[in-house]
């Protein structure tokens, strides 16, 4: 099975390194820096689930999340945050949801992000 | 109320018709060029409506059979020209097959009228005519609106569809009605009578509408130009602000090689005793470079004083003195055109409140003009008075040109002199202004004299030596003056460090320094001061502010929280530029440097500066020890180590931008980067330090600026030093 396709979307190239070195091996990870062009690698490459920063000074993640919504090519790509405005603490709160969708405090164990993954990759449990 | 009989109706329709043709007609010169085709295609249309009009209302039995058919063409024809007019109004190309429907449609009313006569089938193929035709042009206008979309635009298209639903109603009523043959005139049909004025409508409401289309168009255009004019004028501006800029950042960049080269003489000689041919030399050196110095940092002045920013440091300056060494400097250039110069009072020292260098140039020019404007063989003098305020009166023989008279100060005014420039007289007046002086001109016809003078603020507790020398802005208040080459030689070997990427730069100061108890390191730029300060602390770092790779000020900090976190004593840090300007200096002191030092420096004012950081006990800075949360190793995961180098530093430089927005009060910049760095932080296993960031972030809105400093110095301080652990995968 080709390994699944990730995009990862943050302002911060350090966090996108970071996320190359630790999910790469398991992943195809595409990253960008600017949430414009992480849209149009969306519509193109049609990731099998989009990693996104909340806080960006262009265009914040809510705004990449309704663009992604907006368009019937990426609407079906699930999305998840990727964000050190919560704790991990806080997200266990939430039960795993930042502003309504699934969300991964920055601050979370790697072990937590990938866990996360997995669940949103799973195909969904038929009855 | 009676019926509007069908051909007085017919008779006012047409008159409107005609009427508004001639008055479009009339107007066609008027309009721009731009629209000449398409209000010409709507003229002819109006006048054919009014043709066609009149032919079907001239309709006798007997000639039914030929001015039906004509009229109706006439009409077909009229439409089309009016969809025509409004596709060439945008521009679009013409196209013949526009008017197939109108052939068709006239072909098929001759046929109804003379070789079967069918009334609804005329109706109705002159209703699908029409229709077509205005609805085509209605939809046209629609297509191609603009943005903003001209009012006239969406009038113009509601009175074609106006048109084309009463064309659509009328046939269908008729259709209904199946009247089997005759003239509409005959019938007894009430639409009869609004037929005619409802044809009219389009070209006499229509034609008004048409022509506002064209003035919006017009006004269109004129907005459009003014904004394209707009924004040359903006670009032009932008172009003299770069100009100037440019021209100043120049001159700024010529101070350092200069600098250089009128320091190397006072070098050459330390390393050996000149013979006098060469001692001759090197003044002459020492005198071409310091004089273009001072040139440069007169034009530097200058445009300070051009645009307010200059501050005047008055100093206390001999007015007469100055005055002597210029009319000696000008003796020559006098003495060729036969021109004595005299001072009164002859030898009275005359003390102004001014600055030393100002006060020069200003005199020298003024002199210098007053030399060229003499007549042959006269004397020029200068005349000082003292009282409220201490007059200069420079006199000679000659009158200004009438028409120089009244902008003898202004920028670029200049008459009858070859290569002038006009910038001497309007420098002088900008330096008297900068002074808290004064500078006036009066020249007299009768007595063939002029007069300038120039007032000054007398300096009120005459001082103890003689003309002062420009003084540096660096200098320090309470320094003990050195003879030159003979600093004390200092007690405890002091070990300095000297950044600055002109290795010319580092090459004159080494010099400067006492060949005896110190230690000299040198780095290229910050990045390599700060790892000098990390392998040993320096007690005196001489720091060139604009490096490569990492500047000054960033070194600086980074250095200072360094030694914090080691709970070393803070070396005595001393911005090294040849940026003497008051205002930055002050900056730089505020930013966290202990002196400035202006190049180029000499041996005193180096001497001095190593005498106080040898005078300063070790330890004089607060030492302050890191929280908890910072001591301690980090762990990372073995994945990340080759990049945690290049982590860190871009960890630092935002840490760099985060000091720079908190001096700023930018609380919003504050809290971003400290949410940008809390997030990587963690990411990269510098827990703590994501903590301290965290924290920043939450309390960014009511942060005491000295807590936010403290506690950027813990994490510069921390990121710089804290021992880093592999994690195994």
């Amino acid at each position: 099975m080709q390994p699944r396709k990730l995009l990862a979307i943050d302002d911060d190239e350090m966090v996108l390194r970071y996320l190359s070195r630790t999910l790469g091996e398991r992943y195809t990870l595409l990253t960008s820096p600017d949430p414009h062009l992480g849209i149009a690698m969306a519509r193109n490459e049609l990731p099998d689930l989009v990693l996104c920063d909340i806080d960006m000074p262009e265009m914040d993640g809510g705004a990449v999340c309704a663009a992604l919504a907006e368009d019937p090519l990426t609407a079906h790509i699930p999305l998840m945050y990727l964000t050190a405005i919560v704790s991990p603490s806080e997200v266990k709160e939430l039960q795993g949801f930042v502003g309504g969708r699934p969300g991964v405090s920055k601050r979370a164990p790697l072990e937590t992000l990938v866990a996360a993954i997995e669940r949103l990759l799973a195909p969904p449990a038929s009855a | 109320m009676g019926r509007m009989d069908p051909r007085t109706a017919l008779a006012i329709a047409t008159l409107f018709m005609l009427l508004n043709g001639g008055i479009l007609g009339l107007m066609h010169r008027g309009l721009s060029a731009e629209v000449q085709s398409a209000a010409a295609d709507w003229r002819i249309a109006t006048l054919l409506a009014a043709g066609g009009t009149v032919l079907l209302a001239a309709q006798q039995a007997d000639n039914t059979w030929l001015l039906l058919p004509a009229g109706n063409t006439s009409l077909q024809l009229a439409m089309t020209l009016y969809w025509r007019s409004v596709r060439r109004f945008d521009g679009l190309p013409d196209n013949p097959w526009i008017f197939a429907p109108a052939v068709v449609v006239s072909l098929t009313i001759a046929w109804f009228a003379i070789v079967q006569p069918v009334l609804w089938c005329r109706v109705l193929a002159a209703t699908v005519g029409w229709v077509s035709a205005l609805s085509a042009a209605a939809w046209s206008l629609y297509r191609h609106r603009r943005h903003p979309v001209e009012i006239s635009r969406r009038v113009l298209g509601g009175i074609l569809l106006v048109v084309v639903v009463f064309m659509v109603v009328r046939g269908a009523v008729f259709v209904w009605s199946q009247p089997v043959q005759g003239s509409i005139l005959d019938t007894a049909n009430w639409l009869n009578a609004i037929t005619p004025l409802s044809a009219a409508m389009l070209p006499v409401i229509g034609t008004t509408a048409f022509l506002v289309l064209c003035a919006e168009r017009l006004q269109g255009h004129l907005a459009q130009r003014a904004v394209e004019l707009d924004a040359k004028n903006s670009a032009l501006n932008a172009a003299i602000r770069a100009r100037e800029d440019a021209e100043r950042i120049a001159r700024h960049d010529l101070k350092t090689p200069l600098a250089s080269i009128a320091a190397t003489p006072a070098l050459l000689r330390a390393i050996a005793p000149p013979n006098p041919e060469q001692e001759q030399l090197l003044g002459m050196v020492e005198l071409a470079a310091n004089r273009a110095l001072s040139m440069v940092k007169l034009s530097l002045d200058l445009y300070h004083m051009e645009n307010g920013s200059y501050v005047f440091q008055p100093e206390c300056v001999d007015v007469a003195g100055i005055a002597s060494s210029v009319m000696h400097d000008l003796r020559a250039h006098a003495a060729s055109k036969g021109v004595r110069l005299e001072r009164h009072p002859q030898a009275e020292a005359v003390w102004v409140a001014a600055d030393a260098a100002l006060c020069y140039c200003c005199m020298a020019n003024l002199l210098k003009n007053a030399v060229e404007a003499a007549s042959d063989g006269s004397v020029v003098t200068v005349r000082m008075t003292q009282g409220p305020r201490v007059r200069v009166a420079i006199h000679n023989r000659g009158v200004v040109p009438l028409a120089l008279r009244e902008r003898f100060f202004e920028k670029y005014a200049t008459q009858g002199k070859l290569g002038g420039t006009g910038l001497g007289t309007y420098s002088s007046h900008l330096m008297a202004r900068a002074q808290g002086g004064s500078l006036a001109m009066d020249t007299s016809d009768a007595l063939g004299t002029t007069t300038v003078t120039l007032e000054l603020q007398p300096f009120h507790s005459p001082p103890h030596s003689a003309v002062t020398e420009p003084s540096s802005h660096a200098r320090p208040d309470n320094a003990t003056t050195a003879a030159p080459g003979q600093a004390q030689p200092l007690a405890t070997p002091l070990r300095v460090l000297i950044a600055d990427d002109d290795p010319y730069n580092r090459k004159v100061l080494c010099g400067q320094l006492p060949s005896s108890g110190v230690v000299v390191d040198t780095a290229i730029n910050g990045r390599e001061a700060f790892e000098r300060c990390l392998a040993a602390r320096p007690d005196v770092v001489f720091m060139d502010l604009e490096m490569p790779v990492q500047g000054g000020v960033e070194a600086m900090q980074h250095i200072r929280a360094l030694q914090a976190a080691r709970r070393q004593a803070a070396s005595l840090i001393c911005a090294f530029s040849s940026d003497n300007d008051a205002h930055n200096q002050a900056r730089y002191l505020a930013m966290g440097f202990d002196h400035c030092l202006v190049k180029p420096s000499s041996v005193e004012r180096v001497a001095q500066l190593l005498q106080r950081a040898a005078a300063e006990a070790p330890g004089r800075g607060p030492v302050v020890a890191l929280p908890p949360k910072l001591a301690g190793s980090v762990q990372v995961k073995q994945a990340l180590v080759p990049d945690v180098t290049a982590f860190l530093q871009s960890r630092l430089d935002l840490l760099a931008q985060l000091q720079a927005a908190a001096s700023t009060h930018d609380r919003a910049t504050v809290r971003r980067l400290a949410h940008t760095l809390t997030g990587s932080l963690a990411m990269f296993g510098f827990e703590g330090a994501a903590d301290v960031c965290e924290q920043l972030e939450r309390q960014s809105a009511d942060l005491d600026p000295a807590v936010l400093a403290a506690q950027l110095g813990h994490l510069v301080a921390h990121l710089c030093t804290v021992p880093i652990e592999t994690l195994p995968p």
